[in-house]
């Protein structure tokens, strides 16, 4: 697999502090890849590098053969980089049609921003999402009244709404029901099936060996292991990690 | 604006002097300047909404629309074709002040409180450099009373209050009907989230300063005939729109309206009663009572 991402000795400092340290790290296309590590590892930073909302201190990340470190945070999506926050980030007074509505926009032409529908075919992009995450029953209903995982799902829908190449989730499943996490294993399945590359921070061991072949442990800035998750299971150098004992 | 406001006493002395016809042309009065305040308001309270900037040079985009008449006029230009150009040439004007200015100072509300209000200083004594410190005069683009049922009233008026109704109409229209609107405002309630789905943020904040621009410029221009122009006629509008905006509720457009109708048909009504200035001083005052009772404003949730 050639990768489509991939971080070329990147590094970010905070102050003193090296959130990102010389990081060489890259994904395979279609490949579903966990992101895991104690608090302070580095990878919501990563996730910031990649999609711009930070700039990287030094080094360059990759997407799909192209240096994209010098974009803006909007362009960087549109080149098929989608996002989910850890907490969920819907917009509370617009309905859940409307949240997904907001993240087709850069699929229009221009022309076409001041209709007040969205052109047929978007139209039908927004239904197929809602489907799959499924909330297809609570399109009208004002995001605000949505349950803490429908939200997160919803979030889910916005992200594949702006056609991504690449997903990017932040602990997907942070404060689901074991029945919501279940059902969100079984979306990251889905998609995974379809050919989306998705890369995912997760925290739940249950959730990693649910979904991932591939787990990338990061510690202070670096790799610390990279394998299958009965590999990294069984590390000692990870549990060590964890235990706190490096 | 004590000129506007002994202008329009004038007016109500001349137009009738039945009771009843009285009130009316208060009322009309009123409403004159309840639609030139949500104009102006509406800019202040989209730019403050979507980009959380405080514009203290807004008062001064009001004049420059009323200059962009008097400047018109000096080229030989009718006074239509001022009122056409003001919120072209103010819109640009604020297009490049983003640019050049607030776009620095986005997330930093102190530093463009004070950025914005050296940039008022900064207008005012262009103005009078290129325009003369004195008042000036327009030509009136449309003199001459409407009459219905023996009921008369002065055109341009009503003419300034339909522009005034349209433009808020398309406003309202545009922000809650058409996905530029949807976009706006997905900015409004988290900027990170629409940047992540691809919305470019730099440009709405573009757009959107530049229409609260002009918007201001418009409401300048159409208030030529009836005010006395000079560099400083924009801190008295500016002053009025702030409360208009706090009174209203911030952060919602409907507010604007709310608020401009009390402070509006209040101050003109009074201004029949007491003195103009008196009258001025005495709707502040209330507002501020009102804000006491109502911190979040008449409609703020």
């Amino acid at each position: 697999m050639s990768p489509i991402l991939e971080t070329k000795s990147l590094t970010k400092r905070f102050g003193g502090l090296t959130a990102t340290n010389n990081l060489d790290f890259s994904v395979g296309a279609g490949e579903l890849r966990c992101l895991v590590g104690p608090n302070g590892a580095g990878k919501t930073t990563l996730f910031n590098l990649i999609t711009g909302k930070e700039k990287p201190t030094a080094g360059e990340v990759h997407f799909m053969g192209e240096s994209i470190s010098h974009l803006p945070v909007h362009e960087i999506t549109r080149r098929g980089i989608g996002r989910k926050f850890q907490v969920p980030n819907v917009y509370e007074s617009l309905t859940v049609y409307q949240n997904v509505a907001v993240a087709v926009q850069h699929l229009l032409p221009t022309a076409a921003l001041f209709g007040t529908r969205v052109a047929a075919e978007v139209g039908n992009r927004i239904g197929a999402v809602l489907h799959d995450v499924s909330l297809s029953d609570k399109r009208a209903m004002a995001a605000a009244y949505l349950s803490h995982g429908e939200k997160q799902w919803l979030e889910i829908g916005m992200v594949l709404a702006s056609a991504p190449r690449l997903l990017l989730l932040d602990e997907p499943t942070a404060g689901m029901t074991s029945e919501e996490t279940k059902k969100t294993v079984r979306l990251i399945r889905d998609l995974s099936a379809r050919q989306l590359t998705i890369l995912v921070i997760g925290h739940d061991m249950q959730f990693i060996r649910a979904i991932a072949h591939k787990v990338t442990v990061l510690h202070k800035g670096q790799i610390a292991a990279e394998g299958d998750v009965g590999e990294i299971e069984t590390n000692r150098l990870v549990r060590d990690i964890y235990l706190g004992k490096r | 604006m004590a000129e506007a406001a002994r202008c329009l006493r004038r007016a109500t002395r001349t137009t009738s002097v039945l009771e009843l016809g009285s009130l009316l042309t208060q009322f009309l009065n009123g409403a004159t300047l309840v639609s030139v305040l949500i104009l102006i308001s509406i800019g202040l309270a989209i730019i403050f909404g979507v980009m959380g900037v405080i514009n203290l040079a807004h008062g001064e985009f009001f004049i420059l629309g009323a200059y962009t008449v008097i400047a018109a006029d000096a080229l030989g230009l009718s006074a239509w074709w001022g009122i056409a150009l003001a919120p072209l040439v103010v819109g640009l004007f604020g297009a490049l002040v983003e640019v050049g200015l607030i776009r620095f100072l986005y997330k930093r509300p102190l530093e463009t409180l004070l950025a914005t209000w050296g940039l008022s200083i900064v207008i005012r004594q262009l103005v009078r450099i290129v325009f003369g410190v004195g008042y000036r005069a327009s030509p009136h683009p449309l003199l001459g009373d409407l009459k219905v049922f023996g009921f008369t009233y002065p055109i341009y008026r009503v003419f300034l209050m339909a522009v005034c109704l349209a433009v808020i109409v398309i406003t309202f229209y545009v922000f809650y009907r058409t996905d530029f609107g949807l976009k706006i405002r997905a900015i409004t309630q988290d900027v990170e989230m629409a940047a992540a789905l691809a919305i470019n943020t730099s440009r709405v904040y573009l757009g959107t300063f530049a229409f609260g621009s002009a918007l201001a410029g418009l409401a300048g221009a159409l208030m030529t005939p009836e005010i006395t122009i000079s560099p400083e006629a924009g801190v008295n509008f500016l002053a009025r729109s702030f409360f208009v905006v706090i009174l209203g509720g911030i952060g919602q457009l409907a507010g604007v309206l709310g608020g401009a109708l009390v402070v509006g048909e209040l101050e003109t009504f009074l201004s029949y009663l007491i003195s103009a200035t008196t009258a001025q001083a005495a709707v502040l005052l209330i507002a501020i009572v009102i804000i006491r009772f109502r911190p979040r404003g008449l409609f703020g949730g």
